[in-house]
């Protein structure tokens, strides 16, 4: 009896100390910007032409939703979180899967899956906008000539409809590498026992993707989920690069309307808002999912 | 019989296709970057170079020589950087998963919502942060940041890593006689590795490619990663050639790292279920 | 993966030793002299600032003229790292002494802080050059508040670039064989719609691709000028989008849109439309006037050429200025001052970035040395142009111009709607 308490003790104890470094890192080192950034949130500072930020309290806030270029950029921005999420999850999903029981003559098909984890995002996005590109690019080329459809070759970038569906084709492109890891990682944690169980059960195929693998999975939908949730809602190299926002104001996500209000306005105020606005949107919808996803409680 | 043959073919026509795809953008820059201007222009695409060339990379090389000095900055950053994210996230990590402590829910809360935070609206706080303690410019002043970049995430990969192990795992440790301490290092980590790798690969290409911070930290040439230097070579508009060039540079190293973990990585895990 | 994990630290650690010796911090260096007694002047410009106005070149000359001077030039990667030198600029140090800025609204930022020199009172730049040889319109165009914050060492203004092969395969020339120069914007659909070649769906020519993307603005207020003689309402504050020869122009857009004859590539890449002129795909390319010095590269100088906007030739275009600043806080102004008037704006760099990048030069008598003949044509539209209207929201004002632009031409919404939400912009700025 006076092991195991000792015994639990001893793991709290072991429990700070093991996270300590990395708390002091974070803490450290975000402490200040983001109390800095928080006091912006609260005032009312163009960079420009205040020498000093005037505190205004909610303002900031209030003042957003009235803002017509807010709640496009909102409205925006979900939009594309939805089918960016959901695409993002499924098709990870589904190449891993994939991996994970065809092992063999699947080696090119992997490599190429994680190829685009190593080129930074924003030099793909510039090759991209080149490869959409209406008279140059390799797209419109491909579908014309080699494909022998000139219909559907269209300016992809620059047509309101087009221009949101390449961005996501492009996001998906850098994302999909990294979330199939981790979905990978999940799968081949999955005890042994269990799927021989499953096997002796007689559950295969279907029933065996389903009712087995799935369910067990939860942990990673966590991971996964959190890294998807955060790639759809905080959007902006691919418009930032891509469309600058365009056409009109077709693409422009709430990342870019707060980097728009930091570095072209200079309201620095007001766009510490938004992103508090934003951050708080992402933990919302991250808390949703792990809480979506817990296992039993804390061990 | 046939019909199961037949599937199979179309399954691995359909993973043809999806891996061209994903492939394409990548050896199309590779080829660009062989290609001289006026054939990347003109009006007859070409994908493969007709004529390669090797004048876009001599025309990155002859911006200086200091292409050394900024592959070296990037290397110490990233390394580091990659080192001590890998440490902390692992120690972190298990905390997270095992080790329950008052306040642990709090915390955990903390650094994802430092994750969940836009970092351009932090730049300027920690430009003014960094002039004041003297880091700017410096290779430190560039791995704190990237650090607190990739590590929270990194902390989340590693608890679902080690969330799943199995308590029997620890239990018989314990049972061993094992301390706390001796039973992360020597019986759960090595279970982890997978996890440790994935993270590693994670913090070492975010911290590679980096960018934004890199422009705002390190506006000295002798401080800035190659991440930052190589896209100053855009001039008024991308040469596409140099551009192709310029991503291949950038994307060399990592592709090595890239091979040399590619064991690890994927067999670690396409290997099945394999558990003791 | 222990072993891997400790080599790779002692690794980066030795290489992080021998680098911690050079990296020097270098947020308040002092002029580090390479001998005694020498002064270093640390000039800071863009990368492609550094290409096309020869700071290299500047730099070697200033140092033969001067020994004991050494020139840095230092790149920055985009303006957003010079805006944050007014964090450094008010604690009272600086790594640069000079900084290049591209268009002179860009100094507004320090001007409200007290953070950079006005040249003609705190430097008395006007005592030892005269003011007269610059072009007037650049002067005006680097002129902040009244004051000279800026010197201007190159200038743009909206023209347009033509190919003259297709002009002259078009048959629109005069009898010289020189290209006709559209009278109105009318005449300018015209010719696109001549110029416009399609085969089998594609366009295997362009007709016209016009700048409405990034620089919107300069497209915008170019042909607001050039068409209306002012860019003004009668407050002479605000931006009249809100008159006939506005809407004409905005109802031939929308036509040449709906017909294809104007390219939309510029909306989403605002450097697609010069890199199709350049690969010879364009017939005709409104923006700014030295994308065809450019293209004579790959095409041919005798091919390409340029001519003011439909009238730009009596009432001028707009165009901004590529300028200096120089920090209060830098220790080597009088050092800067004299790098401007010697080698900025002298004859090596205002006539090479005349000749190969087709900037424009501020100083009037290197106009003559022009290789280019074509020059002349944009003689009276450099003349009489004028710079953007200097708004606090300046910013705001091009992006919101760009956003009811990009969708009224992609939208076709009518012409009173758009002027209406133009009109309504305007008066929501902060001016």
């Amino acid at each position: 009896m006076k092991k195991t308490w000792t015994r639990s003790r001893q793991k709290s104890v072991w429990g700070v100390l093991f996270v300590l470094p990395c708390f002091l890192i974070i803490f450290l080192f975000v402490i200040y910007p983001l109390f800095y950034t928080g006091y912006l949130s609260l005032s009312d500072y163009n960079f420009i032409y205040d020498r000093a930020p005037k505190f205004t309290g909610f303002s900031n806030y209030a003042k957003m939703f009235l803002d017509s270029d807010f709640v496009h950029a909102m409205k925006t921005t979900l939009f594309f979180a939805v089918f960016d999420f959901s695409l993002l999850m499924v098709i990870s999903l589904a190449i891993a899967l994939l991996l994970f029981f065809c092992k063999r003559g699947t080696w090119l098909f992997r490599t190429a899956v994680f190829m685009p984890i190593v080129v930074p995002a924003s030099l793909a996005c510039i090759v991209f906008s080149w490869i959409f590109s209406e008279n140059f690019g390799l797209l419109n080329y491909f579908l014309g000539t080699a494909l022998h459809l000139p219909a559907l070759a269209r300016p992809w970038l620059t047509q309101p409809g087009s221009a949101m569906s390449s961005i996501l084709v492009v996001n998906l492109w850098c994302n999909i590498g990294f979330e199939t890891i981790l979905f990978l990682s999940g799968l081949q944690s999955i005890s042994g026992d269990v799927l021989e169980a499953a096997d002796m059960d007689g559950a295969v195929g279907w029933k065996k993707l389903v009712y087995v693998i799935l369910p067990n999975l939860k942990e990673t939908y966590v991971v996964a989920g959190i890294w998807a949730i955060i790639a759809a809602l905080k959007v902006f190299v691919e418009p930032m690069v891509m469309t600058n926002g365009g056409p009109g104001n077709a693409t422009l996500v709430l990342y870019m309307y707060i980097y728009n209000n930091a570095f072209l306005y200079f309201n620095m105020g007001y766009a510490s808002a938004i992103a508090f606005v934003l951050s708080g949107m992402i933990l919302f919808f991250s808390l949703l999912n792990m809480k979506l996803n817990s296992e039993e409680a804390e061990r | 019989m046939s019909a199961k043959k037949a599937n199979r073919f179309f399954l691995y026509l359909l993973l043809a296709v999806i891996a061209l795809i994903f492939v394409v953008p990548i050896f199309y820059s590779l080829f660009n970057s062989l290609k001289s201007q006026q054939e990347i222009l003109s009006v007859n695409m070409t994908f493969f170079p007709h004529r390669p060339i090797l004048d876009n990379y001599a025309y990155v090389f002859a911006r200086g020589g200091k292409y050394l000095n900024y592959y070296r900055t990037s290397v110490v950053i990233t390394v580091l950087g990659v080192v001590i994210t890998v440490i902390c996230s692992a120690m972190a990590g298990y905390a997270f998963a095992k080790l329950p402590f008052k306040g642990s829910g709090v915390i955990m809360a903390f650094i994802l919502f430092v994750v969940t935070f836009p970092l351009a609206a932090l730049l300027i706080p920690i430009y003014i942060m960094e002039y004041n303690l003297g880091l700017l410019n410096t290779a430190w002043g560039l791995i704190f940041p990237n650090v607190m970049n990739v590590l929270p995430f990194s902390v989340f990969i590693m608890r679902g890593v080690f969330k799943a192990i199995p308590k029997e795992m620890e239990e018989s440790a314990e049972m061993d006689g094992c301390s706390v301490f001796q039973t992360w290092l020597n019986i759960v980590l090595p279970i982890a590795r997978n996890g440790l790798v994935i993270v590693t690969v994670f913090s070492f290409y975010s911290i590679w490619g980096e960018y934004t911070m890199g422009k705002t930290l390190a506006t000295e040439d002798s401080a800035m990663p190659i991440s930052v230097a190589l896209t100053m070579l855009k001039g008024d508009s991308w040469n596409f050639g140099v551009l192709g060039a310029v991503i291949t540079m950038t994307i060399i190293p990592p592709i090595v790292v890239f091979l040399i973990f590619q064991k690890q990585l994927v067999e670690g895990m396409v290997q099945g279920a394999v558990k003791g | 993966m222990k072993r891997f994990f400790c080599a790779l630290l002692a690794s980066a650690l030795v290489l992080s030793l021998t680098s911690c010796g050079k990296t020097e911090p270098a947020a308040g260096s002092q002029p580090a002299g390479s001998g005694s007694g020498s002064k270093v002047l640390r000039v800071g410009g863009e990368s492609w600032q550094v290409t096309k106005i020869f700071l290299e070149d500047a730099a070697k000359a200033f140092m033969k003229d001067h020994p004991d001077v050494k020139v840095e030039i230092q790149t920055y990667a985009d303006p957003t790292v010079v805006s944050n030198y007014s964090i450094n600029w008010m604690k009272g140090e600086t790594p640069v002494d000079l900084v290049m800025i591209d268009g002179a609204s860009f100094a507004e930022q320090f001007i409200g802080k007290d953070l950079i020199y006005d040249f003609d009172k705190d430097l008395n730049f006007f005592s030892n050059f005269d003011k007269s040889k610059f072009v007037p319109s650049a002067i005006e165009m680097s002129r902040l508040h009244d004051k000279q914050y800026v010197i201007p060492v190159i200038s743009e203004i909206t023209a347009i670039n033509i190919n003259t092969k297709m002009f002259k395969e078009a048959g629109l020339v005069d009898k010289e064989g020189k290209p006709l120069a559209p009278k109105d914007w009318e005449e300018f659909y015209e010719f696109a719609k001549k110029l416009h070649k399609v085969k089998d769906g594609k366009v295997v020519q362009q007709g016209a691709t016009i700048q409405w993307g990034k620089d919107i603005h300069g497209t915008v207020l170019g042909v607001l000028q050039a068409s209306h003689k002012t860019l003004y309402q009668d407050d002479g504050i605000s931006v009249g989008f809100d008159n006939p020869e506005f809407r004409e122009i905005l109802s031939i857009w929308q036509k040449g849109v709906k017909e294809g004859v104007f390219s939309q590539e510029t909306f989403a890449d605002y450097d697609s439309g010069r890199n199709s002129y350049k690969a010879g795909k364009v017939a005709m390319l409104v923006e700014s006037g030295s994308r065809w010095i450019e293209a004579g590269q790959t095409l041919g100088k005798d091919n390409v050429s340029v001519l003011p906007i439909p009238g730009a030739d009596q009432n001028g275009s707009v165009g901004y200025v590529n300028g200096v600043i120089v920090p209060k806080c830098s220790p080597n102004a009088e050092l800067a001052v004299q790098f401007i008037q010697e080698q900025l704006l002298g004859e090596h760099v205002q006539t090479s970035t005349l000749n190969q990048y087709g900037k424009l030069p501020v100083i009037n008598e290197y106009y003559a040395m022009a290789e280019a003949p074509d020059w002349k044509n944009l003689k009276n539209s450099i003349d009489k142009s004028v710079t953007y209207p200097v708004y606090k929201d300046l910013a705001k004002f091009i992006k919101d111009l760009q956003s009811i632009l990009q969708n009224s031409l992609s939208k076709g919404t009518s012409v009173d709607t758009t002027v209406q939400q133009l009109q309504d912009m305007v008066k929501s700025l902060n001016k």
